[in-house]
């Protein structure tokens, strides 16, 4: 990013490393490890959702950025996530442009108009920001049923499979990796992020944004940095997910979708890598869960369809009742709890 | 220090200054004043004068909801009527908001840290740091300590440090006894003189508490619904009458 920016650790606390304790550091590499060989074994329907939570992880950690991180709260996510996924395809199908490219460039397009939309939000905060979001979730949502030499068609347009350098990713476990590779390689970004003086300040911004001016922080820059990169990350998300299921639906990114977003980021823990992961795995894995118990226990999914959300909701609610900072508290917590288990008296730095 | 191009230069120069708030409420009318380098000077006035609003057109903080509508203001002759906080703060004009604003989810240390958000100069912090605790010996036992928990004495003392991490050049104190104990705001306050001395400092003190504003500044100038109605040494504005009858009634009344 901006080096000027992300140089200024001295209002962090100085130079903390990456993954502060050894089980994290192990855990980390574990994780990978177990993800990508992991990923190899199970079946292609486990296969696809595992690819769903990578992809909605991603786009977690920029929605977590802006309204975790920055206190912006966004119900806009999904529809960026959309724009980045039509002008992937777009610039790969329409202009030849090669994949990973298209994708980037896609990062790119949703960031510039998070950007323009992050301006005439300046000045809003709280209710009247989220009004300004919903705004530009309908406007986009809108263009896509509009724009159709973007779109293609109102519901959305194929994609087909996406080939890299002449390598086809007919195999999914192969477009599982590569979004393992992004995913991971937009958490070691946000992790910096979060320890670096850019971090510190989308923190403070969000607690006392006049302090913080007067302690040097430019507040509307600040705020148009956590714009830009937030809607990279679901620029990026969205053209990510357009291939994962070879067809980028129009529907995918409406407003339940952006909803469904930040509800990831609150059940999973606002403003933390983690809570974008645990937040993401649960908003994908317990509709899924829940559909499965309902053919286990009615054969009738007429019955279960209208509970199923039912019941989602109340999960949510109950969760938020008794872990109000998110999966990632209870997270954190065992992790402490492991690593004094773990590595007693060992953990030295 | 930077030596200065004039001798007699003041360090900041108020020249006839306007603001209004959403461009339609007027709060300050043609005010004027100067501080010396290194000198205290005080503004005085009740509830709504417009001294905060002084304070905060002088060091970017209007932004937002107001602007300074006419006038001039220059730190060491330069203009810099106008600018935003962020291009104040690395110039050395620090503001000490009133109410103690802390950041309550960062501790003690990281707080402090915040002050030092545009410092370029990274290697003394840590020494500064010990300086800063040097003043306020009660702010180290709470190092890790977040400051939202901390007592409203401590959290004054907090933002004062945090300011003075800024390297203040001016700093604009704006109520520092505000809502505290007697006892405590005379801690303060000398605390805030020792601080003045050691760091020759130069001082724009804002105070309801006009004795101890006046024990501790040289000059003070008395405002009243946005202008300045009266100015002199801290010793003749102690002996005027009219102090008290702002204080308790309208000059006019």
């Amino acid at each position: 990013m901006e080096p000027n920016l992300t140089d200024k650790d001295a209002g962090t606390a100085a130079a903390r490393p990456l993954l502060e304790t050894r089980l994290e550091r192990y855990g980390a590499v574990g994780l990978i490890l177990a993800l990508a060989v992991g990923s190899m074994l199970i079946s292609s329907y486990h296969l696809s959702l595992l690819t769903t939570i990578t992809i909605f992880a991603f786009s977690a950690m920029g929605l977590n950025l802006l309204s975790g991180n920055a206190g912006l709260i966004s119900i806009a996510h999904a529809a960026f996530m959309g724009l980045g996924a039509f002008t992937a395809a777009w610039f790969a199908i329409d202009l030849g442009i090669p994949i990973l490219i298209a994708i980037i460039l896609a990062g790119i397009v949703s960031a510039g108009v998070g950007l323009l939309f992050g301006i005439p939000s300046l000045r809003l905060s709280g209710l009247y920001l989220i009004l300004a979001t919903f705004a530009a979730q309908i406007i986009l949502y809108w263009f896509f049923e509009q724009a159709l030499w973007l779109t293609k068609s109102p519901d959305g347009r194929f994609v087909g499979i996406p080939e890299v350098m002449g390598f086809e990713f007919g195999d999914p476990w192969h477009y599982y990796l590569l979004v393992l590779v992004f995913t991971i390689a937009g958490a070691v970004v946000y992790l910096n992020i979060l320890r670096s003086g850019l971090g510190r300040s989308l923190e403070v911004i969000k607690e006392r944004p006049i302090v913080s001016q007067m302690m040097g922080v430019n507040l509307q820059r600040t705020k148009l940095i956590a714009f830009t990169i937030g809607h990279f990350y679901a620029g990026v998300a969205g053209a990510l997910y357009g291939w994962h299921l070879q067809f980028v639906a129009t529907e995918a990114f409406d407003l339940m979708g952006s909803i469904e977003l930040l509800v990831m980021i609150i059940i999973g823990g606002l403003g933390s890598l983690a809570g974008a992961v645990l937040g993401a795995t649960f908003i994908v894995v317990v509709p899924e869960l829940l559909d499965m118990a309902g053919r286990r226990l009615v054969d009738d999914m007429g019955l279960m369809a209208p509970i199923r959300m039912f019941i989602y909701g109340l999960l949510v609610v109950i969760f938020l009742i008794y872990e109000p900072h998110g999966l990632a508290r209870t997270w954190r917590k065992l992790v402490r709890y492991f690593n004094k288990k773990l590595f007693k008296n060992k953990n030295e730095h | 220090m930077n030596p200065e191009p004039h001798q007699n230069q003041p360090a900041l120069n108020v020249d006839g200054l306007e603001a209004a708030y959403q461009d339609v409420v007027r709060v300050l009318h043609n005010i004027s004043f100067h501080i010396h380098e290194q000198e205290c000077v005080a503004l005085l006035g009740s509830n709504g004068a417009g001294k905060t609003t002084t304070l905060k057109s002088i060091s970017g903080l209007l932004q937002g909801d107001g602007s300074v509508t006419g006038g001039k203001v220059y730190l060491h002759g330069e203009d810099v009527t106008g600018k935003p906080a962020h291009f104040m703060v690395p110039k050395g004009v620090i503001q000490v908001l009133e109410g103690r604003y802390v950041f309550p989810d960062l501790n003690v240390r990281d707080n402090l840290l915040m002050g030092a958000y545009t410092r370029m100069d990274r290697t003394h912090i840590e020494d500064e740091i010990d300086r800063i605790f040097g003043y306020f010996p009660q702010l180290k036992d709470r190092l890790h300590t977040k400051a939202g928990y901390l007592s409203g004495g401590e959290q004054q003392m907090l933002v004062i440090g945090r300011a003075l991490l800024a390297k203040p050049r001016i700093l604009l104190l704006d109520e520092p006894s505000m809502g505290l104990a007697p006892k405590l705001v005379r801690e303060v306050f000398e605390i805030i003189e020792r601080i003045r001395s050691e760091e020759n400092l130069t001082l724009l003190l804002v105070e309801q508490n006009a004795n101890m504003a006046l024990r501790l500044a040289e000059r003070a100038y008395l405002m009243e619904t946005g202008s300045i109605v009266l100015e002199g040494t801290a010793d003749e504005l102690m002996e005027d009458p009219r102090l008290q009858e702002v204080y308790l009634g309208g000059l006019n009344s």
